[in-house]
């Protein structure tokens, strides 16, 4: 993902979880993007910021009190390495993207067959299945080595870590995510020509604005409600994509 | 954030991050639903091998899969 990050986007990301993370917040949210943008006086989406009366110090003060921290979810499970749902959330935002409701699904199953589908969401021991086989078919003997460690295998496999090094993004977060990877999707299919579609630029400082600004994050909303004009910043937003695209 | 429009951007995303996830989020999905449909048909008193027979796999697979559950 990385790669597609322009310098400014990628400074305000740094700085966003260096800011949740002095602010002693569990997740890095939108707010704190936001404020990000505002660290970085060499970025685009900081001159619309500041154009429209947004300052770095008055911005983290209302990041540090309406940014929510999700409630800890302790996991009988994992109680360290996989967050508080066990890769739930995001498969549930994963399934949304093509058009299943996991929620949805989960419920039926509850009230039909008693289940929580959550429960041990990604323990899937069996996705070793070949292992497992081969492991067997090769044991002739009967009383093998009954004290090797197989019950470790299962564990910690759940897949590349999707946590960054520090905090991870909160849901608000990925979702403004998503929605720059959208628009910068619908652009390159509206442009005509590989090569063209290719140029459109991918995350940057402005998209991250654009994004942020149709946020619905309480941090964000609390933000922009100080704007001297909302419509004035989304419009010089846009603007600035503009500049980025052509 | 949903319907038509979305399902062209991301089911068969071009992005490989979004296509990829929803493709391990679907398996996920599965496995759970697996886990939770023979626990119920064991419940209702079918076989090993009626439940084989069903998931299309071999009735030994089905056993070593879930009859820890």
């Amino acid at each position: 993902m990385s790669h597609r990050f322009d310098t400014e986007s990628r400074i305000a990301v740094a700085q966003a979880a260096d800011i949740a993370r002095e602010m002693g917040h569990r997740q890095v949210g939108p707010g704190h993007l936001l404020a990000g943008l505002l660290a970085n006086p060499r970025g685009k989406a900081y001159a619309a910021l500041r154009d429209h009366g947004l300052d770095l110090d008055t911005t983290r003060d209302l990041v540090a009190t309406n940014h929510v921290d999700p409630e800890p979810e302790p996991d009988p499970d994992q109680p360290e390495h996989d967050g508080p749902t066990g890769g739930y959330a995001e498969d549930r935002e994963a399934l949304q993207s093509i058009g299943i409701d996991l929620d949805r699904v989960r419920e039926a199953v509850r009230a039909n067959l008693g289940a929580d589908l959550a429960d041990g969401w990604a323990d899937r021991p069996d996705r070793e299945r070949g292992r497992a086989r081969g492991r067997r078919g090769r044991r002739t003997g009967r009383h093998g080595h009954h004290d090797h460690h197989h019950e470790g295998r299962g564990r910690g496999r759940r897949g590349p870590r999707s946590r960054r090094d520090g905090l991870p993004f909160s849901r608000e977060l990925r979702s403004v995510l998503r929605d720059v990877r959208r628009s910068v999707l619908r652009e390159r299919l509206e442009t005509e020509g590989r090569d063209e579609a290719r140029r459109v630029p991918g995350m940057t400082g402005g998209r991250l604005l654009v994004a942020l600004t149709r946020s619905d994050d309480p941090a964000v909303q609390a933000v922009l409600a100080t704007a001297d004009s909302l419509d004035g910043l989304k419009a010089q937003a846009q603007q600035v994509v503009g500049e980025d695209v052509h | 954030m949903n319907d038509a429009a979305d399902l062209s951007e991301s089911a068969a995303s071009h992005d490989p991050e979004q296509g990829l996830a929803a493709v391990r989020a679907l398996r996920a999905l599965a496995d759970r639903l697996e886990a939770v449909q023979v626990r119920n048909a064991r419940e209702q008193g079918w076989s090993w091998q009626a439940i084989a027979d069903v998931l299309q796999i071999s009735r030994q697979a089905v056993h070593q899969k879930h009859s820890r559950d």
